[in-house]
């Protein structure tokens, strides 16, 4: 049984009384104002945020009271009604009865307003304890996002370390052993000159070494050109994420030694700079993105600016639809990111001033220990 | 005004909906036998007939809402980009437009044929009117308390009712007739007080406060009616 339920039916029950008690005195004027209490009662029913109305129902009671003389025990309803929805300045009706003095109207009175109120504080109870109930669901499947986006980048992470690895094996091949076997095959071609005058089975047998040198050359190449990643890592990766960036033009500046940045930082960074995009994309209508990626032996520190805020945030209608407003939380793309961030033992924050920036801060001392 | 247009038009396309909207009132008013002393009719006599008309011909107004419950046109009206108010609104008033046309219709019959005074004549259309509105706003609500969709199972239960609350009303007969309370049970509906209210008219002759205050009951019926039955169900 809800409170809300027990509410209604004290109405219906209590406008059965008032009509029996109609059917008796057949005066048209009670009938006119329970008639007007039902209709005040169905109008609360419909739009619940409308509580204030509870003071109409009062002073109709109270003027037709005054106009044609009818018992004040009708303000049992309005009363009752303002004590649930906690209009208790209802209460000062009840001055009202100092120039009408009746003890028994007052008990009934106190009593429907008692009974009121306690049924109110049942339901707003109810309510906290719905919303209660809301804000967990919500922080669970916030949660279970999150692990979700966890676990997509762990994996990417892999993939990527994979790939990183592939590539530097292929360029160690390439740029080492690559060209000290280049270089044999060259001198030993060279080398075929001077034994023109040798037994020819010994040509024979050179030549043929040769040619399986040849094709072994040919080979370290293709598997070379197969181990090196097709998709762009690192700081390419960045350059083509903004390079692709459809809104509007973004410029992508360096600084630092970016070789030194592991590969699951990479991947952080990355998500940073898609999220960061995407809204800009979606709520900022800038006119210009500003991406700065700074690598210095201590931290890495990727910044993404862009004038949305400062282009369109003097008017109020525009200030509705800015991505994240001071004293706002973010919202679940950045959030995401910064619990990523967090777990690297950095840092995102979001800085709205004349212009909006995302800035990521990810230490590099603690990736060397980790 | 869409919505209004096509609720109109498939509102006044029934033959029934004619009959009861057209033919039947104007019969009543010109059919002479009616308006004689100790005539054919009962209760009010031509008044209490024409309000039974009156109720019929809304409720089958007002049934464009469960023929688009029924056939789920509902569903894609919902998806337009059309408000839930606007769409009863609009259908409310397609119900009401052909009514009080009737309504203004019976009185200056009324005037001309039978000597009405103006103040009877703008009574009955007054009553008429507000009865109209508190018919069809009483057939929404029916709908959507209805809980089939079932056209014809809604309409026998509306037809039940419409007995029942003319019997109660005091349409068939004067409600004095009932035993003790029995005779104030007809007051949860509205055509109690449209009887009232004619029945004042007709005894003193002009529009008294107590004529105001039975109208007064019947719009705040409306009301009712209006606030119950204006979304509930109809998704």
């Amino acid at each position: 049984m809800k409170p809300s339920v027990c509410f209604y039916i004290s109405h219906v029950v209590g406008f059965s009384l008032m009509f029996s008690l109609w059917i008796q005195s057949g005066e048209a004027t009670g009938f006119f104002l329970s008639l007007f209490l039902v209709v005040m009662t169905l109008f609360r029913f419909r739009l619940p945020n409308w509580k204030m109305t509870v003071f109409v129902d009062i002073a109709s009671c109270l003027l037709l009271a005054f106009l044609w003389d009818m018992p004040l025990y009708i303000l049992v309803f309005p009363l009752f009604s303002a004590m649930y929805f906690g209009v208790y300045w209802a209460l000062l009706a009840m001055i009202y009865l100092v120039f009408d003095f009746q003890p028994l109207l007052i008990v009934v009175l106190l009593l429907s307003c008692l009974s009121g109120f306690f049924l109110g504080r049942w339901e707003m109870e109810r309510q906290e304890r719905w919303q209660l109930r809301d804000q967990s669901a919500n922080k669970y499947y916030e949660l279970e996002n999150l692990q979700n986006d966890l676990t997509i980048a762990l994996e990417q992470v892999e993939r990527m370390t994979v790939v990183a690895e592939r590539t530097r094996i292929a360029r160690d091949i390439h740029d080492n052993a690559g060209h000290e076997i280049i270089a044999s095959y060259i001198s030993l071609q060279t080398i075929r000159n001077l034994l023109e005058h040798e037994d020819a089975e010994v040509l024979e047998l050179y030549d043929s070494a040769l040619e399986r040198l040849d094709a072994g050359v040919d080979k370290i190449r293709e598997s070379v050109h197969n181990f090196s990643a097709v998709t762009a890592l690192g700081v390419d990766a960045l350059a083509e994420i903004c390079q692709r960036f459809p809104a509007c033009k973004v410029n992508f500046h360096v600084h630092g030694d970016t070789l030194k940045i592991p590969i699951y930082v990479w991947n952080v960074l990355e998500a940073c700079l898609n999220e960061s995009l995407t809204n800009v994309g979606k709520h900022a209508q800038a006119t210009y993105v500003k991406v700065d990626l700074d690598a210095t032996p201590h931290i890495v520190r990727l910044c993404v600016e862009n004038d949305g805020v400062s282009g369109f945030s003097d008017t109020s209608e525009n200030k509705k639809e800015l991505p994240i407003r001071r004293g706002e939380t973010l919202g679940n793309g950045l959030r995401n990111i910064r619990y990523r961030v967090s777990a690297t033992g950095g840092n995102l924050s979001v800085d709205v001033g004349n212009t909006f920036r995302v800035i990521c801060v990810i230490p590099m001392k603690s990736m060397e220990v980790g | 005004m869409t919505i209004f247009r096509y609720a109109l038009l498939r509102g006044i396309r029934s033959p029934l909906s004619l009959i009861c909207n057209c033919i039947l009132p104007i019969f009543i008013v010109v059919f002479p036998p009616f308006w004689r002393e100790n005539g054919i009719g009962f209760g009010l006599g031509p008044f209490s007939l024409l309000m039974m008309v009156v109720m019929s011909g809304a409720y089958l107004m007002s049934q464009s809402i469960l023929v688009d419950k029924s056939d789920g046109a509902i569903v894609r009206i919902m998806a337009a980009p059309i408000t839930l108010r606007r769409y009863f609104a609009e259908n409310v008033l397609s119900s009401m437009v052909p009514l009080v046309i009737q309504s203004m219709l019976v009185s200056v019959l009324g005037f001309i044929l039978h000597d009405w005074t103006a103040a009877l004549s703008f009574a009955v259309f007054l009553c008429y009117t507000v009865l109209t509105i508190a018919s069809i706003t009483m057939s929404f609500a029916w709908h959507s308390l209805f809980l089939s969709n079932d056209k014809e199972s809604s309409g026998a239960g509306f037809v039940t009712l419409l007995l029942l609350v003319a019997m109660v009303g005091g349409l068939t007969f004067p409600v004095e007739a009932f035993p003790g309370p029995l005779e104030y049970v007809g007051a949860i509906f509205p055509p109690y007080w449209a009887v009232r209210a004619m029945t004042n008219v007709l005894d003193v002759g002009y529009i008294s406060g107590n004529f105001g205050l039975d109208i007064g009951v019947m719009l705040l019926f409306s009301v009712a009616y209006l606030l119950y039955g204006g979304s509930r169900k109809i998704q």
